[in-house]
């Protein structure tokens, strides 16, 4: 029983430590996303086609994931900016799963486990997670059908993209959400655990 | 619930107050009002030995079963 206690105390140490660190890592990206969304919003240039020059050297700027880059094409061959039409949503998506992950981790790190708050976190995550990859699959679609209806650009063609980096995001998606429903359990569980005396 | 802790009653009974069978027993007080109240959703047998124990009892003296017809009589 003691040696079991320990064994609790030294796995809750381990996440309070390793939550600290993953906390740390998600602001980091977050700065990191919302500095690119910026630079991209403040140029007002292509999602693909920001190059900046540090002396010699060129760097390569995207401000979208790369599944989009042939669709981020037609729509600048079409006199679109696809920064505002297809940047938006990567950089909403990235930067609410981020959001939420850095209220779960900030849960864990003050060494508290079994919440209700972080099963609506974790819900949350994995909500977004699958709308995204909703989104990866139908977003090009949508937008080139309202652009069609209610612009007077060149006709866009109707893509839809359905592969493994999508499939994987709706797995992820799917995932989450479950273990976020077996986290609610538990968490009625350690209540109704605290009734027993 | 059908089962009815009725140890405030043996308490009363023993003329014993909850502090002092906190501390006999080793449990919180908070936990024996949880326990009095009825919100408490399981006991273990070793707390039952010890509140027998405690107040030389049996665990029929502390628990009771109350059918469904007798309790809806008595909110009647």
């Amino acid at each position: 029983m003691l040696a079991s206690h320990d064994q609790q105390t030294q796995t809750t140490y381990r996440i309070i430590y390793i939550s600290k660190l993953t906390k740390m890592m998600i602001l980091l990206c977050g700065v990191i996303h919302t500095g690119l969304f910026l630079f991209f919003a403040l140029l007002n240039v292509d999602s693909s086609k920001a190059k900046q020059s540090f002396g010699e050297n060129n760097i390569n700027l995207t401000a979208i994931s790369e599944k989009w880059l042939s669709y981020a094409n037609l729509l600048e061959d079409s006199g679109l900016n696809s920064f505002w039409i297809l940047g938006t949503v990567d950089f909403v998506a990235q930067i609410l799963v981020l959001f939420f992950m850095f209220r779960l981790f900030g849960l864990y790190e003050k060494g508290e486990i079994f919440r209700v708050q972080n099963c609506r976190y974790l819900q949350l995550i994995g909500i977004t997670l699958f709308s995204y990859g909703l989104a990866m699959i139908f977003l090009p679609a949508l937008v080139s059908l309202f652009i069609n209806l209610f612009f007077e650009y060149q006709k866009l063609e109707i893509f839809y993209y359905f592969g493994s980096v999508e499939l994987t995001q709706l797995i992820w998606g799917s995932v989450i959400l479950v273990i976020s429903w077996v986290m609610k359990e538990a968490c009625l569980m350690k209540a109704e655990q605290g009734l027993v005396i | 619930m059908a089962i009815i802790v009725n140890l405030d009653v043996v308490l009363a009974q023993r003329k014993m107050k909850l502090k002092d069978l906190s501390e006999i027993l080793d449990i919180t007080i908070q936990n024996l009002s949880v326990l009095i109240t009825g919100k408490a959703k399981a006991i273990r047998f070793t707390t039952l030995d010890a509140l027998c124990e405690a107040l030389d009892c049996c665990p029929g003296d502390i628990l009771h079963y109350q059918t469904k017809s007798n309790t809806e009589l008595e909110q009647d």
